[in-house]
């Protein structure tokens, strides 16, 4: 059941996106039941392995077929399944405002992507929690996992404004610490960040054993750059502004740009983390679709 | 490089224009917001190297573009000399062509003659630099000939080549005299000529009337040479020199003299056998002459003459010497008529015995068996009624005549008769024929020329100074002097007249003189400043000068007389061939151009022969210092032009148009779009 009815919340998708379950590539340590791999023994149907026993098991899980076979007491174990917790992680810096004519600007795209992500988390019973950042975090709600907790984390995305200087490489940082081990953090940003400064945060997030996903927001004027008049740029957050003649300078722009985006699909490689590109002239549904299908192959990891 | 209309070229700033939009683009920024400033700043810092110079480069490209554009309008030409006329073109356009035979040459490699060739290379290039009207001088009219456009000149059959040689002097006169009489602006002129001494003649007087009535001009005058150049390649030149009639062991004969030359160009002259053609009355023969060098002379080839022939008829006929083609056509033929000499008549207007008998001792002795000499001595008041179309040579020594008797003898001059002057014993005041006696002077004292002289010559002065390259007193056949000096003069009758002296006592006493002829009047009136009785001169005892000056102005004076006549192109006057038939020659000449093209015609009195000028055959050119003396300070430059039909000059337009088009192209490429660095497929709004 939805809430209240919110602009960046579409029904239709949504029972779109419900259809595929959110997994998570990795073992989860959960504090109940659900849907999700475990790194511990329990009590789903899925046989594990046998242990010998020891005094003290509960007898009821002895395996009295092998103690037939072999005259010796094995405990039969099974693997555990468990809810996660979803951590997103939004960008509200001044870029985020961005976008180009006729386009969804990044925040309003950003806002779609983490609704969804936390009403199907929500929905399969998931804890979910968001962490708005900027030049520091804004807003930091830890993950829940009630009907309520839902609304919160949806009212907060609602009213996040984006501005302000960037710092997400220190934000992560230290998310990666307070973030309890074993978490799904999903990052959506446009990452306007030097890739080897990302790199390390990235690593801290998998040295947490964190499952990392990134979306990456990006407007599809800043991949063309098809201005042809002089312009004074301005910088969204707060930085000089920049005068630049376009057709001089175009091919130096994608050739830095072609260089960030080179960097970076290196960097999710090298940090596994999983990375999606979003064009802000692509509906959201569609990366969303990706990540989501993209997850079902890789369960089981344990 | 020049231009046809460069005015045009006021808009030649215009240049700067893609760079003027560049500078107020860069004005007419816009601000925006952005994002992705890390990539902007990283560009910014990258080396913009080629991105500089590639704008540049297309910056470059539209200035061309936009230059291209404004030559190209004003209509460029060629680079060169004439080039220059195309900014100071008139719409009229002079030229002064040179038609004369020298004219007709070939060049290797092109079936074009000089003048064809000029003549299209003019038309083409006045087309081009838009003369409207094109007004043509040539020796053959006194009128020039106008066009309404240069094209029209070409294929103007009046325009054709012909055997007169040109004046090029007079022709400029004639230029002169039309520019006066309109009102033009700058004018061009333009004159074609293969540059040959013969047409250009420098040294006539006319050249400095001429450089200073084009000076005197109040508006701009151009002349711009059109060297043809001397021939290339070897020619070669048949001329008649003479035919006569004469007795010979086969009867009748036909005594012909001519003379070949060749000139060779940057060939190397080597000794050749070269077939002559004869035709005589349409029987024709070919002997062989050698050549030598360059030149070789056939005299008194005896050709028989046969009754039965109709052409040839014993008493008068006509014929023609050809060699083979070569690369000029013109100087291949030429023609000669013969008749039985006629008699010699003189007529003496004296009543001194004494020097009628010298006289007539002079004129009746034959200098050749075959002509017959007569002598008539009259009084003036007698010449009503002589028949003067028989008469040879007047030889007057009486009163200057007056009158009846001086109109008689004007006519007579100005039909090709020959007067010789003698002064009377009592000369009055009277003038005629340009002379007047004032009276006698005795000389009574004089240098002796040699141990030799007698006591009777120790009073007598001798002649001082005498020409003898030409005329009366000119050396004899082989090369000797006439004995001028030993003859002895005891007076003079001084005079006044203008004339060329031919031998003189002493720079102020002429002894014998030409008369110069004054309007249509022929060159024949001698003037002899004493006599040849004895109480004035030695003429009657040494005898041998007078009579050779005499036999000399007779042979002139018996060339009017007699049914045959061999002359230059343009020499006879033109109403002689006004009821003409052309016997031989070039059969597409046209009647009423018979008397500028050499071969034979027949009038109703006359058989008439025409040859090209001697001057024709010599090879000489005008040199550049020759031309520079001869126009002085008027400006003037040469262009040597081949003889092929290209343009002397040439529109270069195309040439920017396509540098034109090249620089818009570069600027496109410049200009495209770079293949996107990206393989980022960009969706599009869904």
């Amino acid at each position: 059941m939805l809430p209240t009815a919110r602009s960046f919340l579409d029904p239709k998708i949504l029972a779109r996106l419900a259809a595929v379950p959110l997994l998570s590539r990795h073992a989860m340590q959960g504090n109940i039941s659900g849907r999700h791999s475990s790194p511990h023994r329990g009590s789903s149907v899925e046989f594990a392995e046998y242990r010998k026993y020891n005094p003290g098991d509960d007898l009821r899980r002895l395996d009295w077929r092998a103690f037939g076979r072999t005259d010796r007491y094995y405990v039969k174990e099974f693997e555990a399944d468990t809810n996660l917790r979803c951590c997103v992680v939004l960008d509200t810096s001044g870029s985020m405002a961005y976008a180009s004519k006729e386009q969804t600007p990044k925040i309003e795209y950003a806002r779609q992507i983490a609704a969804s992500m936390s009403y199907l988390a929500a929905q399969q019973g998931d804890a979910v929690g968001l962490t708005c950042v900027a030049q520091k975090i804004v807003q930091n709600i830890p993950p829940r996992r009630s009907a309520a907790h839902l609304k919160v984390v949806l009212d907060t995305l609602e009213n996040t404004k984006p501005a302000g200087d960037t710092q997400l490489p220190a934000i992560l940082d230290e998310l990666a610490e307070t973030v309890r081990q074993r978490a799904l953090v999903i990052i959506i940003s446009d990452f306007f960040v030097d890739p080897a400064i990302l790199k390390g945060c990235f690593e801290h997030l998998r040295f947490r054993k964190h499952d990392v996903a990134a979306f990456h927001l990006l407007d599809p004027l800043e991949m063309e750059f098809t201005f042809q008049r002089p312009v004074r740029f301005t910088d969204m957050e707060g930085g000089q502004p920049l005068f630049v003649e376009p057709t001089e300078i175009a091919d130096r722009y994608h050739r830095a740009l072609k260089t960030y985006l080179t960097d970076l699909q290196r960097i999710v490689l090298e940090t596994s983390v999983d990375y999606h590109r979003c064009i802000t002239s692509e509906a959201f549904e569609h990366p969303m679709m990706r990540f989501l299908i993209g997850r079902t192959r890789g369960r089981g990891v344990r | 490089m020049n231009f046809i209309q460069p005015w045009i070229l006021i808009a030649l700033p215009l240049v700067a224009v893609p760079i003027i939009i560049h500078l107020v683009n860069q004005r007419r920024f816009q601000t925006v917001p952005w994002a992705a400033m890390m990539f902007l700043m990283q560009a910014s810092r990258m080396s913009a190297g080629y991105t500089k110079l590639r704008q540049w480069l297309i910056l470059l490209m539209r200035a061309l573009a936009v230059a291209c554009l404004i030559f190209f309008t004003s209509r460029p030409l060629a680079s060169g000399l004439i080039g220059l006329l195309g900014s100071r073109s008139s719409e009229v356009a002079i030229v002064v062509l040179d038609r004369s035979p020298s004219m007709q040459e070939t060049q290797p490699g092109t079936r074009m003659t000089k003048l064809q060739a000029a003549m299209t290379q003019l038309s083409s290039t006045l087309k081009t630099l838009g003369a409207q009207r094109v007004v043509v001088f040539d020796s053959a009219r006194e009128k020039p000939l106008e066009f309404e456009s240069p094209t029209a000149m070409v294929s103007d059959p009046s325009l054709v080549a012909n055997g007169v040689t040109s004046d090029i002097p007079g022709m400029l006169e004639r230029a002169l005299l039309y520019i006066k009489n309109n009102r033009f602006g700058n004018v061009n002129v333009w004159i074609s000529s293969d540059m040959r001494e013969s047409d250009w003649r420098s040294r006539d007087g006319r050249w400095a009337a001429d450089r200073e009535g084009f000076i005197a001009l109040p508006q701009e005058v151009r002349f711009q040479v059109l060297d043809l150049g001397p021939a290339s390649t070897e020619n070669r030149s048949i001329r008649v020199l003479s035919a006569k009639r004469v007795g010979g062991t086969q009867g009748i004969e036909l005594a012909l003299s001519f003379k070949i030359e060749r000139t060779m160009g940057t060939n190397v002259a080597s000794a050749i056998q070269i077939p002559v053609e004869l035709e005589v009355g349409g029987a024709r023969s070919v002997i062989n002459v050698d050549l030598q060098s360059d030149s070789a002379e056939v005299n008194d080839y005896r050709i028989a003459l046969s009754s039965e022939n109709d052409n040839a008829s014993l008493d008068k006929g006509w014929g023609l010497v050809r060699i083979p083609g070569d690369t000029n056509s013109a100087d291949n033929t030429s023609y000669f008529v013969y008749e039985k000499p006629p008699a010699r008549r003189t007529v003496i207007v004296s009543d001194n015995p004494q020097v009628i008998e010298a006289i007539e001792l002079c004129t009746n002795i034959s200098p050749e068996q075959a002509i017959e000499c007569e002598t008539e001595t009259v009084l003036s008041s007698q010449l009503d009624s002589i028949d003067w179309n028989s008469v040879a040579l007047v030889v007057w020594h009486e009163q200057l005549p007056t009158g009846r008797p001086l109109e008689l003898l004007t006519q007579f001059v100005v039909q090709g008769g020959q007067v010789l002057l003698f002064p009377p014993e009592t000369p009055n005041d009277t003038t005629a024929l340009g002379v007047q006696w004032t009276g006698w002077q005795s000389l009574d004292s004089s240098p002796k020329t040699g141990s030799e002289t007698t006591e009777a010559d120790a009073t007598m002065a001798r002649v001082q100074q005498w020409r003898n390259d030409s005329e009366l007193l000119g050396n004899t056949l082989n090369g000797a002097p006439l004995p001028v000096g030993q003859l002895g003069i005891k007076r003079i009758c001084k005079l006044q007249a203008e004339g060329t002296v031919l031998a003189a006592m002493s720079d102020e006493l002429p002894l014998l003189m030409r008369i110069d002829a004054a309007g249509s009047a022929k060159n024949g009136v001698y003037v002899c400043t004493t006599t040849p009785s004895l109480r004035d001169s030695t003429f009657a005892t040494d005898g041998i000068v007078m009579y050779i000056a005499i036999q000399r102005v007779l042979a002139a004076g018996s060339a009017r007389i007699g049914s045959t006549r061999m002359s230059t192109v343009g020499q006879p006057d033109s109403a002689l061939f006004e009821n003409a038939s052309q016997s031989a020659g070039d059969a597409s000449v046209l009647s009423n151009q018979f008397s500028q093209h050499p071969g034979v015609y027949r009038t109703n009195e006359l058989l008439l022969a025409q040859n090209r000028l001697v001057d024709e055959d010599s090879s000489k050119v005008v040199s550049s210092e020759t031309l520079s003396s001869l126009f002085g300070s008027l400006d003037w430059s040469k262009i040597e032009v081949g003889a092929s039909a290209r343009s002397l000059v040439q529109e270069i337009w195309r040439w920017f148009v396509i540098v034109m088009l090249i620089a818009m192209v570069i600027e496109a490429i410049l200009c495209m779009p770079k293949r996107r660095l990206l393989n980022v497929k960009v969706p599009k709004p869904s």
